[in-house]
């Protein structure tokens, strides 16, 4: 467990290594905090930032008890037609961004690629602390799961959109998703 | 008050069937893959999910292959006074290099270079700066030109052509590196010019050219043709990706063997590691010419070098 608790770095430490080197675009907190938001933490117990949630549909996709240890569980958000295959993943202790459970080590991610839509199906890695989705098929882009999807190594224009998760006694709840999937120009579709 | 935290975008907008189209190449390395550029007024309508209402004429969502345009992939520019949509995409009519539309991650977000005063490019030069008075000042292109011809005219006049230098982007397009090299070399007649990465007017793979070797001489094909790579001290993946993705990893799948030395295991290597047909040798920085050294006594000692190909290529240029 030693290595898993090296990933237990503060918010600040997280912010100069992926945010500020890599110029990511910023986000004006004050105008996030509107009703329709969760609060995203990077790690537990560290500054708060909210994401908008806003028309996302909440669905129950799994019971927490129910989670094997780094086996992921598929489904459909955020509804059941083309590009939505997710899947969520108890990380086996290794406390990741927006996890929930005891643990913080449970996730949901989007299975297509942000590159050119490769399916990451089965490609859910754990090697000591790491907990990665990748390499893709097509072109072997990988993403680090523990920090919302960010791209480790690969040509993927965005991190892999999270699905953010909500834990209502032994439910699992999706409730929003960061990031575009995908295929898609806006993660709701009407109709 | 703005928080540090990356909180991506869920939306982005589909260029309309009346978007003006442009083409342009990717400009971070030589493989210069093909992109294309969609156009359009903010304000006027964005296009449709169905084929009939964008540009790229196919039905949205997009399956694997197809075009999609990551919120990267979009800014907003002035253009003729008026803010407009950009949507810069690899193209998928590319037939060479990038074929069907294939990009790297640095090519496939060039969208984010374009100028914009409300994203990270708000750190971009308007003007020519000069220290006036210990402050840098934003001066006019004609006063900066004047200052520095008079500068360059002093500098050689006082201490000879050689003390006027130049360092040039060798592999940029033809015009820029014909013109700047042109000036240099016939005009101010130094001696003092070299491309980017080397210190003086020489290859940047020491050695290489004298042993008979041209290093941009193959085609992007060859990378594929070839029956065994060496791989040193980089990993096409991620450094000239196209080539990785286009020629060299097919060429992997089809049994091409590769030999890798690196510091570190990168996803290239990785890969061909995973396909069962690679040597990585992993060595400490800095340690590769030594390795290379006694790889190519192995072969001597052994005379398993091709004598004649280096009698007639080896010093011959
Ligand atoms: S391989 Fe990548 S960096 Fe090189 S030209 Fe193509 S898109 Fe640009
Ligand atoms: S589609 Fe996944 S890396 Fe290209």
């Amino acid at each position: 467990m030693t290595d898993l608790k090296k990933k237990d770095e503060t918010a600040a430490e997280h912010g100069k290594c992926m945010l500020n080197r890599r110029q990511f675009l910023m986000y004006s907190g004050s105008a996030a905090a509107a009703a329709s938001t969760i609060s995203i933490s990077l790690f537990p117990g560290q500054a708060q930032a909210k994401a908008r949630v806003v028309g996302y549909p909440r669905k129950l996709v799994a019971k927490l008890s129910q989670l094997k240890e780094n086996k992921p569980l598929d489904f459909n958000y955020p509804d059941d037609g083309p590009n939505t295959s997710c899947f969520v993943v108890k990380m086996d202790g290794a406390k990741a961004g927006s996890g929930i459970g005891s643990q913080r080590d449970v996730v949901g991610f989007s299975y297509l690629c942000t590159h050119q839509g490769g399916y990451l199906t089965g490609k859910y890695q754990a090697v000591g602390e790491h907990r990665v989705l990748g390499q893709c098929p097509l072109h072997l882009s990988t993403y680090d799961l523990t920090r919302h999807g960010i791209i480790i190594s690969g040509q993927a224009y965005q991190s892999i959109p999270q699905v953010l998760l909500e834990l209502d006694g032994d439910d699992i709840y999706a409730v929003g998703m960061m990031g575009l999937i995908f295929g898609r120009n806006e993660n709701l579709m009407e109709g | 008050m703005a928080t540090k935290y990356y909180l991506p975008e869920d939306n982005s907008p589909l260029p309309p069937k009346s978007a003006e189209v442009l083409t342009t190449c990717c400009d971070y390395c030589i493989v210069a893959c093909g992109y294309k550029v969609y156009r359009w007024p903010v304000g006027t309508p964005d296009g449709g999910m169905k084929a009939a209402e964008n540009a790229f004429d196919i039905d949205f969502p997009s399956g694997p292959l197809q075009a999609w345009v990551a919120p990267t992939q979009h800014n907003v520019v002035m253009h003729k006074g008026r803010p407009h949509n950009v949507v810069v995409i690899p193209d998928k009519d590319s037939k060479v290099v990038n074929i069907n539309g294939d990009s790297s991650i640095r090519g496939g977000t060039i969208a984010q270079k374009c100028y914009n005063p409300d994203k990270p490019t708000n750190d971009r030069l308007m003007s020519p700066m000069i220290r006036i008075n210990g402050t840098l000042q934003p001066v006019s292109w004609d006063m900066a030109l004047d200052v520095a011809t008079d500068l360059m005219k002093y500098t050689v006049k006082q201490y000879g052509a050689n003390a006027y230098g130049m360092k040039i982007y060798s592999y940029q397009y033809v015009e820029n590196t014909y013109a700047g090299s042109k000036f240099a070399r016939r005009s101010m007649k130094t001696a003092n010019w070299t491309m980017h990465d080397t210190p003086a007017n020489v290859t940047s793979t020491p050695g290489f050219r004298d042993a008979g070797f041209d290093n941009f001489g193959p085609a992007c094909k060859d990378w594929g043709d070839a029956e065994v790579l060496m791989i040193c001290g980089t990993d096409p993946y991620e450094t000239k990706t196209m080539i990785f993705n286009q020629f060299i990893k097919p060429a992997i799948d089809g049994g091409q063997k590769t030999i890798w030395l690196n510091v570190r295991e990168t996803a290239g290597i990785a890969y061909a590691k995973n396909r069962g047909n690679a040597l990585f040798i992993q060595l400490d920085p800095g340690t590769d010419t030594p390795v290379l050294g006694a790889i190519a006594r192995v072969i001597m000692e052994n005379g398993w070098e091709d004598s004649e190909w280096i009698k007639q290529t080896v010093g011959q240029q």
